[in-house]
């Protein structure tokens, strides 16, 4: 079928995806135990304390009315009003939306900067001392917690040596390429390990088929035959698991944020659900899973234009 | 993921599929090696930089407090004397020295873990909030520098009827709200009636039966009752003044951009992230130099949800102020990046019971229990030594605090009291349960543990995340709770023992005879400070036998990190950081 109705078929699939997920999370958040107006007033609450706030919140009302006001809002855009801040969870996404997606998108420009150099070296470089290094430098990545490699991160270059800030962000986008660098560099190499133990997989079997070898045969230099045969077609499976990844690095984005102290919506959705504070908890939820999904499609699509042998 | 690809090169020397050739294996050992080596080194280096465990307890802030004298304990760093000045030594306080002339301007940086969410006094309960609500609006009263008082601020005086039941306040004139209007005795009652009448502070005006308008400058309460506490209520932010405009505009909904006649103003807030207060160039209080306070231009308030990254944040020179964890303190002191500030606060920390569950229902158990505690290790081992023993559920400080109790520590008599309790030889198991993210509250449970086990009562822990834990308090359903803090924010006792000993008694279940509610009762409308006092030491006595629902811990401190350049932060025993005299050496 056409890339076009491809694309539409998949959005209209995302609908119900959605509505489940928004259904879910609405009964979630209300299943586990505590509640905004105990949770705000704290050691302070007394029933008719907490009868008040729940009334001033909306929270009295019965639960199929709260969902049918949930839905309605829904339909028409709104995604609700924070119980704890007051303002439209739609201003706090569009607040904090940008700067998770660009330490996001930053975090995987540097996982590739540091995957295809090293992939292709270790490929290239099979079985030396190099490709025994870059594979052991990924079982580390894998194995090491992102937040410990962030805190260790902050401590060497934004302490000891003071070459980075500690946390925050800047006033301005070239000022916030300087703040994120550590965040996204913390987010990329976990992904760049496996991203390069994929890439020199593929890379070793594109290097043994038949078209490279025509290519060889045919006299072409080798680093010809690399770039123009090898890390092109490789780069295939990378792209798949890369869209994956990407989709994971929203979600690692969220603890990142906050060791970072960043004011993404990472760090706004943990403190909601600490705090209960619902409306944020459903629409930040719909709103992860619109750009994950979103994600996936766009990583399927750039498959297809990579490979023309795929067809939608 | 991909297997990892052994086969050979076309026409290589062959070795058996699944084997090694002995170069490979070399090969593969070295890189091994080599990460282990490395993974090892980072990991001690880790641990050598290693902060100390966040320890920062669940704070709440609710109403009540008095005085204490404020002795700013702690040490002086040694860099902090170094701006200019020759007195700084005389001051045997914190780095904050009295630090020479006064420089005006700047702009402050200040960091909070929790972010502040409501700017609208009546219906928060933040600490954080109510920090940046001072700044910005002022009451009728406000607390002076100790606590011990209360002094004018936007009503110049007051007069109290002889019954008590009438209080008539003359207003200051030609003050102005941030927004240029004056303020005068409409703005007042129509602020007073908005706290009557919506929020969580209701019960402050609840025995007021009217707010009247005199005259443009003064402003009557009527009270259905006497009330021993009710200067102290009008100088809570709860009470703060601000224009009828702008609450007529905001009927039922909170404040979300306040103007009042505060020392600074809110320019701008972005939820979440960052908060901006800027001078107010018209505030009525003026400075020793004869301008007005502040000195400060603005002052930015972050969030940085880590106390361990603030620390960071303050010695690269990111923040001007924020908190450190207590297992920092010692080295911070010490090491001249920055200067450490410790402030007494009117604080208790303390762990509820509930008194219906075994093993707690028998009195002498809960005695037992509570001599059994060594708050002095309690107090050296979690907070690092700044707290100071609790001997009351009374904070150290508040009005009418009873010096003389004790809370002491006897495992031979606690045993004693177990033996002759109903639980002699078979003491059922205790559950101790501590809220999640809060260091101060696990190293307690862990601690409180041991202590019980000595007096031969078995206890589980359990750590529960935060909110449930709240909600599971609510209800009663619980044994015993640790990690949690009591704060007074009025300058009087009677919400303290209204919250402790009245009613809810912290949902533990525990009830005192009638005869002392009564007397807890009359004590709120005794307006005779010397039979008030004897009525409260008398209550603070019962409690103490009793072991009322809370067992009291200690009397924690509020730590206090901040960069080289900054002078004369001072943070009251109430909790407020008197922003408006610091200022920051250039």
């Amino acid at each position: 079928m056409g890339r076009t109705a491809y694309i539409i078929n998949r959005l209209v699939q995302m609908i119900p995806t959605l509505a489940i997920l928004g259904v879910l999370t609405f009964l979630m958040i209300r299943a586990i135990p505590g509640d905004p107006a105990v949770t705000l007033l704290g050691v302070q609450a007394t029933p008719d304390k907490v009868a008040q706030m729940r009334s001033h919140l909306g929270e009295d009302k019965p639960l199929p009315v709260q969902f049918g006001i949930f839905v309605s809002q829904l339909a028409h855009g709104d995604l609700g009003r924070s119980m704890v801040v007051q303002i439209p969870v739609l201003t706090l996404v569009k607040q904090r939306l940008p700067l998770t997606l660009g330490l996001v998108a930053f975090a995987m420009v540097i996982a590739l900067v540091i995957t295809i150099p090293l992939s292709v070296l270790a490929a290239v470089k099979r079985d030396t001392w190099i490709d025994q290094a870059i594979r052991g430098f990924t079982v580390l990545g894998i194995s090491t917690p992102g937040f410990w490699v962030g805190i260790l991160l902050l401590i060497l270059l934004g302490v000891r040596l003071r070459v980075f800030p500690v946390g925050g962000v800047g006033t301005s986008p070239l000022q916030d390429v300087y703040y994120l660098f550590l965040p996204a560099l913390t987010m990329a190499l976990g992904v760049a390990a496996v991203l390069t133990r994929n890439l020199r997989d593929a890379l070793l079997s594109t290097m043994r088929s038949e078209h490279v070898n025509v290519a060889r045969a045919k006299g072409l230099r080798g680093r010809v035959v690399l770039m123009r045969h090898v890390v092109r077609n490789a780069l295939i499976s990378t792209v798949t698991l890369l869209g994956l990844y990407l989709g994971w690095l929203v979600g690692g984005s969220v603890i990142i944020e906050s060791v970072f102290a960043l004011p993404g919506m990472g760090s706004m959705l943990i403190s909601s659900i600490m705090a209960r504070d619902y409306q944020v908890v459903q629409g930040f939820t719909l709103v992860y899973a619109v750009l994950v999904l979103v994600i996936y499609l766009l990583t399927d699509l750039a498959y297809s234009f990579v490979d023309p042998r795929i067809t939608l | 993921m991909a297997a990892i690809d052994d086969r050979q090169p076309a026409g290589s020397a062959a070795t058996p599929p699944g084997t090694l050739s002995r170069r490979q294996l070399l090969r593969r050992a070295g890189a091994l090696g080599g990460a282990a080596v490395f993974g090892g080194a980072l990991a001690s280096l880790l641990a050598a930089c290693g902060g100390g465990t966040t320890a920062s307890p669940t704070t709440s802030t609710s109403a009540g407090g008095s005085t204490s004298t404020t002795t700013i304990g702690g040490a002086s760093t040694p860099a902090a004397a170094g701006a200019a000045t020759p007195s700084g030594a005389a001051s045997s306080s914190t780095a904050t020295t009295a630090g020479g002339p006064i420089q005006r301007g700047g702009t402050m940086t200040w960091a909070y873990t929790a972010p502040p969410m409501k700017l609208d006094p009546v219906w928060t309960q933040a600490l954080v909030d109510g920090t940046v609500l001072s700044q910005i609006v002022d009451a009728l009263g406000r607390a002076n520098k100790d606590g011990s008082a209360i002094e004018p601020a936007l009503a110049q005086k007051w007069d109290v009827s002889a019954d008590g039941l009438t209080y008539t306040y003359h207003l200051r004139p030609s003050v102005k709200f941030h927004d240029g209007s004056t303020m005068t005795a409409d703005d007042v009652v129509a602020s007073l009636n908005r706290n009557k009448t919506m929020g969580s502070y209701m019960w402050q005006l609840q025995e007021a039966q009217s707010i009247d308008k005199v005259d443009d400058q003064t402003v009557k309460v009527t009270l259905t009752t006497k009330v021993a506490s009710f200067v102290a209520r009008m100088a809570t932010i709860s009470n703060g003044i601000f224009p009828a405009s702008q609450i007529q505009q905001t009927g039922k909904n909170e404040f979300t951009n306040p103007i009042g006649t505060g020392p600074f103003k809110l320019k701008e807030w972005v939820r979440n992230d960052h908060l901006t207060l800027d001078k107010n160039p018209n505030y009525w209080d003026n400075a020793p130099d004869g301008q007005p306070y502040p000195y400060l231009d603005e002052i930015i308030i972050k969030q940085v949800a880590e106390d361990t990254t603030q620390v960071l944040q303050v010695q690269a020179g990111q923040l001007n102020g924020g908190s450190a964890p207590y297992s920092q303190v010692a080295t911070l002191k010490t090491d001249g990046r920055g200067q450490i500030a410790i402030f007494p606060q009117q604080q208790v920390y303390f762990m509820v019971v509930q008194v219906t569950k075994p093993p707690f229902d028998d009195v002498k158990v809960r005695q037992a229990l509570s001599l059994a505690l060594d708050r002095k290790a309690l107090v050296d081992r979690v907070t690092a030594g700044t707290a100071q023993i609790a001997n009351s559920f009374f904070p150290k400080g508040t009005l009418d605090w009873d010096p003389t109790l004790s809370l002491p520590f006897d495992v031979n008599q606690a045993k004693q009291l177990i033996s002759q309790s109903k639980y002699a030889s078979n003491a059922p198991t205790a559950k101790l349960q501590f809220p999640s993210g809060s260091t101060v509250g696990h190293d307690n449970a862990v601690l409180v543990q041991q202590m019980w086990q000595q007096v031969g009562i078995n206890t589980t822990l359990e750590q529960v995340e935060s909110s449930t834990l709240a909600a599971n308090w609510y209800k009663g359903d619980f044994e015993s709770i640790s990690g949690y803090q009591w704060t007074n924010g009025m300058a009087d006792p009677d919400q303290l023992v209204e919250f402790f000993f009245v009613t809810p008694r912290m949902n533990s279940g525990y009830q005192p005879s009638q005869q002392a509610s009564d007397l807890a009762t009359q004590a709120a409308q005794e307006l005779d400070p010397n039979k008030r006092q004897q009525d409260y030491f008398q209550i603070q006595q019962t409690y103490n036998q009793d072991v009322g629902g809370t067992i009291s811990l200690y009397y924690t401190v509020s730590v206090n990190y901040l960069s080289k350049n900054v002078r004369d932060f001072y943070r009251s025993p109430l909790g407020q950081p008197w922003w408006w005299t610091t200022w920051l050496a250039k």
